[in-house]
């Protein structure tokens, strides 16, 4: 029995080894979340433009080309509460801001918490790479091999044996939605999607979501900075397929928060100037000729009183 | 609770070293085992852990009755009769209810009558086609006589729901399982690495191969109108190895887990796709329900004793049977009759028996020209059989056995090309361990006598399960 034990225990470590190395490879690699966190670390000081928001907004504004210094904060599936707990844990490098750009899509109001979703691995970026500590370090959040599916892929990744679709500039922006490579068919995938998000809404939320953007107005109000709420463009195969009471009721709302508080509300939903080449799939532009177009767009609308 | 799970990665452990160095005496681990296959169980649905505890309880005390009036057949058959009713009875309900009243249903209707069933929404509960064969066949076995009557209720319902094989098998047999309750266990090494290296060789089967393939069987099996027939081809061979994986490799698991505690499971899979002709492919494949149906559907319908044509019925019958059981589903009654169909030829041919107890390529490397053919024959009228297995509907069936044989274009479907890698890996391991307990029984022999040599073997494997997790790829035979 003792032998058993002895090399049960051994094997058993290897393995622990072999993971714990392939946590460290993981943690070793470039990923959105350490690349807006180095940007910090870079740029102590001086930001006065934040893009907030999900992959729209990641992959849809680009920073480099709005009127002043900016990073986009923005990343896949990010909530309004994390966009919340993002501008209050970097405070402290935002004495210069002046803007903050909050994009409001279809489902911004009726989303859950992260951690509460199928996509709760993400939150283990916050932990990990923003050193956000809403989460415990000794927790499911501290550590990549929590998921051990998306370990895996990243590990891959790592060795060449798959391609990553996260890659994005030093100023956050999301990159890899480009025009080269758009899939075929993607036009199809609208009324899938628009189910999908459908499916996913929460009209429970709406108060605890409307209370997140109250804060962060609030924030913007403390250190005489605008907020701007942003829906950006979607393709018309995604648009004919969701909940138009839902969407009517984010518009509705959009509307509200930014009358009663003097806010800027720009809705870019149905937009006509962006056609088929600005979009990467039904539900986000591309990475470079269509954020460019909305950028500018967006730029104009900044300088704009 | 799944064996390829973080839970089962903590409870096993936990388990195994307080059955051997808290809980010594037998009868506490028997009680031990009992508790721990009730969590482990529960883990899943506590809900049901009251059906486990009727089917027990049951089968207990109609075998001590059965054991008290021994002699009075017409009191011993209704004794065994309440049994089968019970067990059956929850077998029924949960599994076939819906089915018998949707088809009676259409019956009536048929007729012009507008019946008003009620069908239920009932959780068909995990393991239930395993746990109440498993007491159905001890309280059939007391009234033959075969074995005497459990008099302690641990040790019996530690033999039901002993958690390696609580929920897909193998089916135990009270003679070979009871047993082993009764006497005290002595840890035994060279059983335990063997159990650790089988569990191993158990999760790849699963996790690797079977896993590797679902995502493109699928694709195949759910877009079967626009696939080209080659894509079907290939979905339905990538289908028979997943299900091989999946269900062989939970065997493997199971049994390899019961090792670890001194307990031997009898062998459920024997390299099935080896076979030379269907009738050794049915020797070979789930072994545990293939000799249930043996015992206890076909030899009590007379078995081979009436004749030929009455043994033709009979094979017929237990097919079907077979097939009802993997499904409350035209489609597995379907797969039932067509490997009946397959069988009954041998039988009349009188070469159902040939290959009985030999292996192919027995005492060479590898297989002639004509035993490679064989297989191939047997292995091509298997995959076809998985077709009806897999289908959703019969006539979804008949639109891909047309597109097989008549469309020969490829559509695009998503593969993971490394699955046929994973495939090739499994057969040649299995390959040559043909003749041994299991594929992974690797002889301290040759150039397997270095460790270093067998723990990086074990090490790569471990690495490819590791790899492979997180696909969340349910097993196939827990449906059942």
């Amino acid at each position: 029995m003792k032998r058993f034990l002895i090399q049960t225990l051994l094997f058993g470590l290897f393995i622990v080894a072999s993971l714990a190395a392939g946590e460290l490879i993981v943690r070793s690699m470039e990923n959105p979340y350490k690349i807006k966190q180095r940007y910090f670390c870079e740029n102590p000081t001086g930001t006065r433009t934040v893009i907030l928001g999900n992959s729209h907004s990641y992959f849809g504004i680009i920073p480099d080309m709005l009127p002043e210094k900016a990073v986009n904060l923005a990343n896949v599936s990010q909530t309004l509460r994390y966009d919340r707990i993002l501008l209050e844990h970097y405070a402290d490098n935002l004495d210069s801001l002046r803007t903050v750009i909050l994009p409001l899509s279809y489902t911004s109001l009726y989303d859950v918490d992260l951690e509460d979703t199928d996509e709760w691995w993400l939150a283990i970026n916050y932990r990990i790479y923003m050193g956000i500590d809403r989460h415990p370090a000794f927790s499911k959040y501290g550590s990549e091999l929590s998921h051990i599916a998306v370990y895996n892929s990243k590990l891959a990744t790592f060795f060449g044996l798959a391609e990553s679709n996260l890659s994005c500039d030093s100023l956050g922006h999301g990159t890899s939605y480009s025009l080269d490579r758009k899939y075929e068919g993607w036009e199809e995938t609208g009324p899938e999607f628009a189910r999908r998000h459908t499916a996913g809404l929460h009209p429970e939320m709406e108060a605890r979501n409307i209370a997140e953007i109250d804060r962060i107005a609030d924030f913007c109000r403390e250190r005489g900075a605008r907020l701007v709420l942003v829906t950006l463009p979607e393709f018309e195969s995604y648009r004919a397929n969701v909940d138009m009471a839902r969407l009517d009721r984010m518009r509705f709302v959009a509307d509200s928060i930014s009358t009663s508080r003097g806010l800027k509300y720009l809705d870019f939903y149905a937009d006509p100037r962006f056609g088929k080449d600005d979009f990467y799939d039904s539900d986000h532009l591309t990475s470079d000729l269509g954020a460019t177009k909305f950028t500018r767009i967006l730029a104009e609308e900044l300088r704009a009183k | 609770m799944l064996f390829n799970s973080f839970e089962f990665l903590v409870f096993l452990p936990v388990v195994f070293l307080l059955y051997w160095f808290v809980f010594k005496p037998v009868r506490w681990q028997n009680l031990f085992i009992v508790v721990a296959s009730y969590v482990f169980y529960g883990w899943w649905n506590w809900r049901f852990l009251g059906l486990i505890a009727l089917a027990s309880t049951t089968a207990y005390v109609c075998g001590l009755l059965l054991g008290r009036y021994r002699g009075r057949r017409a009191v011993s058959k209704w004794i065994c009769g309440v049994n089968v009713a019970v067990s059956l009875g929850i077998l029924g309900t949960y599994k076939y209810y819906n089915f018998f009243a949707t088809n009676f249903s259409a019956v009536l209707e048929a007729f012009g009558f507008r019946p008003d069933w009620v069908t239920l929404e009932l959780v068909l509960p995990v393991g239930i086609s395993f746990y109440t064969f498993q007491a159905l066949a001890y309280a059939i076995d007391v009234y033959r006589g075969k074995i005497e009557p459990s008099r302690n209720v641990i040790d019996f319902f530690a033999f039901i729901s002993f958690f390696p094989q609580l929920v897909a098998g193998p089916i135990e047999r009270a003679s070979n399982l009871l047993p082993q309750f009764l006497k005290k266990r002595v840890f035994d090494y060279p059983l335990a690495v063997d159990g650790l290296r089988q569990m191993l060789w158990g999760l790849f089967k699963k996790m690797v191969v079977a896993d590797s393939c679902a995502m493109t069987v699928d694709y195949v099996f759910s877009n079967y109108e626009t696939m080209g027939g080659i894509n079907l081809i290939a979905g339905a061979v990538l289908f028979s190895f997943q299900i091989y994986g999946d269900f062989s490799g939970y065997s493997d698991i199971a049994i390899g887990t019961a090792k670890l505690f001194g307990i031997r499971l009898m062998q459920n899979f024997n390299f099935p796709y080896f076979s030379r002709s269907i009738s050794e492919f049915w020797r070979r494949w789930h072994i545990s329900l293939t000799a249930w149906f043996r015992d206890y559907v076909y030899i009590p319908l007379g078995g081979s004793r009436g004749g030929r044509w009455k043994t033709v019925r009979n094979t017929i019958i237990v097919f079907l049977v077979s097939g009802f059981w993997h499904g409350a589903d035209w489609t597995f009654i379907s797969w039932g009759a067509f490997n009946a169909m397959l069988f009954v030829p041998l039988l009349l041919a009188g070469t159902s028996r040939k290959y009985k107890g030999t292996t192919v390529a027995d005492g060479s490397v590898l297989p002639s020209l004509k035993e490679c053919g064989l297989m191939l024959v047997t292995f091509a009228l298997v995959v076809l059989g998985r077709v009806l297995y897999r289908a959703e509907t019969i006539p979804a069936a008949a639109t891909i056995f047309r597109k097989m044989f008549t469309d020969f274009h490829l559509t695009w479907a998503p593969v993971e090309w490394m699955s046929f890698v994973y495939i090739a890996v499994m057969i040649v391991i299995e390959w040559f361990h043909r003749t041994s307990f299991h594929g992974f029984a690797l002889a301290p022999s040759g150039v397997m006598r270095h460790r270093a040599l067998r723990w990086l073997l074990y090490y790569c494997l471990a690495m490819c399960i590791l790899f492979s997790a997180g696909r969340n790829e349910t097993f196939i035979y827990f449906q059942f």
